[in-house]
């Protein structure tokens, strides 16, 4: 709970600078932690998630309002998947460090 | 000696320089036929796994080239590609194999005739399937139009896939409509060529014209799909805005079309191997000429 608060009010004060507040470690730091709290529910072969193998990019995002926002693209990759895509995704809002989970394809 | 021999002579001269220089060029070119030798990005290199000649693929280590020499990890320009499998069809059968040995990056693919897609699910004449065929289409032409523009006319590019009618009895690329995930929009299993539309998780927009705000392109889609058919992976190149290449993992956002860019094709030239001449096919021209010429000297 604390250290959701903390999160909370770490996003206000970055939004609030206007600025890239989060850096590629601490992006993937977010993205792990948030994909361990929902990870479960969110369907087949999550379970074999790398989080050790992560990736990140920056990209940019258009949001539901048609807003372009500044992301990193966080991607824990699926152990031995002849699937594309495998594995779990999340946005990471440069900005704020809002997490959301990626739709792939 | 008047104008005309004084010409004659010359021409003469010339061609008996130029089969010199032909003769000399096979020894030096035997002497170090590792070096590439033709112009552009091609390279040639032996290579101990499947590989082509005169057309047709065979097995064993036989000197060949690819029209591009980058490997597929490279980060270049607007893509940089992760190579899974490629493609090979002889003309009779075809094969859908792993990168092999050293030369991982390089898929060795090469479609003499064309590969199969088939759609597995009836659909027939429904807009799923036509734009599941302009995206194959896309690949195509796009392809070949990028190949075309290299101004390489020399070479035949070998990249092409086709509409079967029945389910064919040779290995081909099977499409479906049956997957559910709610955040996948679609997929592909390279362990049974199999691409799978997720339609019953997202509203689709089918439209040939480009999306409007908030409809999520299935063309898009489709060309991403058919990306991983060809045989690639996701784009591993960081920093580049969502778009920037048909193979990002990331699904186009609402109101979006994404295109394939030319450094999808360039993935393209990279993955499939070309039929370029081999060096032993330039340097037996060569002799030839040298030949005549100085048999036409002797005369």
């Amino acid at each position: 709970m604390k250290r959701r608060w903390f999160f909370s009010l770490f996003a206000v004060v970055a939004a609030m600078s206007g600025q890239d507040r989060i850096g590629k470690h601490r992006a993937v730091e977010l993205a792990a932690e948030w994909a361990r709290r929902n990870h479960g529910g969110l369907g087949r072969g999550k379970s074999a998630l790398q989080f050790d193998k992560a990736e990140a990019n920056e990209a940019s995002w258009k949001n539901d309002h048609g807003e372009s926002r500044p992301v990193w693209f966080v991607h824990f990759p699926e152990r031995q998947s002849k699937v594309e895509p495998s594995g779990l995704a999340v946005r990471v809002d440069r900005e704020t460090g809002k997490c959301e989970r990626a739709v792939l394809e | 000696m008047d104008l005309e021999d004084i010409t004659v002579q010359f021409t003469f001269s010339a061609v008996r320089q130029t089969a010199l220089l032909a003769a000399f060029g096979v020894i030096l070119c035997h002497q170090a036929v590792a070096l590439p030798i033709l112009a552009g990005n091609e390279h040639t290199h032996n290579n101990t796994v499947t590989t082509w000649s005169s057309g047709v693929k065979t097995n064993g280590a036989i000197l060949h080239q690819h029209w591009n020499a980058l490997p597929l990890s490279t980060n270049n320009g607007e893509a940089s590609w992760n190579a899974n499998k490629a493609w090979d069809n002889n003309g009779t059968t075809t094969t859908f194999h792993s990168s092999l040995g050293g030369d991982a990056d390089f898929g060795h693919g090469f479609i003499a005739n064309r590969v199969l897609y088939y759609f597995d699910t009836a659909y027939t004449g429904n807009a799923y399937e036509l734009r599941v065929e302009q995206a194959f289409t896309d690949w195509v032409t796009g392809a070949r139009t990028y190949y075309t523009n290299s101004a390489r006319t020399d070479v035949v590019l070998g990249f092409n896939f086709t509409r079967a009618a029945a389910r064919p009895t040779e290995t081909y690329i099977n499409v479906k409509f049956n997957l559910t995930d709610d955040n996948t929009t679609g997929e592909f299993d390279s362990g049974n060529q199999t691409i799978s539309f997720n339609l019953e998780d997202f509203t689709w927009y089918t439209g040939a014209a480009a999306p409007g705000a908030g409809q999520q392109d299935f063309l898009s889609t489709a060309r991403h799909e058919i990306g991983h058919a060809v045989g690639f992976g996701h784009n591993k190149n960081a920093a580049k805005v969502v778009g920037s290449s048909i193979m990002w993992s990331s699904a186009a956002a609402q109101g979006d079309r994404i295109a394939i860019t030319n450094g999808d094709f360039e993935g393209v030239m990279a993955l499939y191997t070309q039929p370029v001449p081999e060096p032993s096919t330039v340097l037996g021209g060569l002799v030839v000429v040298g030949i005549v010429a100085i048999r036409r000297r002797r005369r």
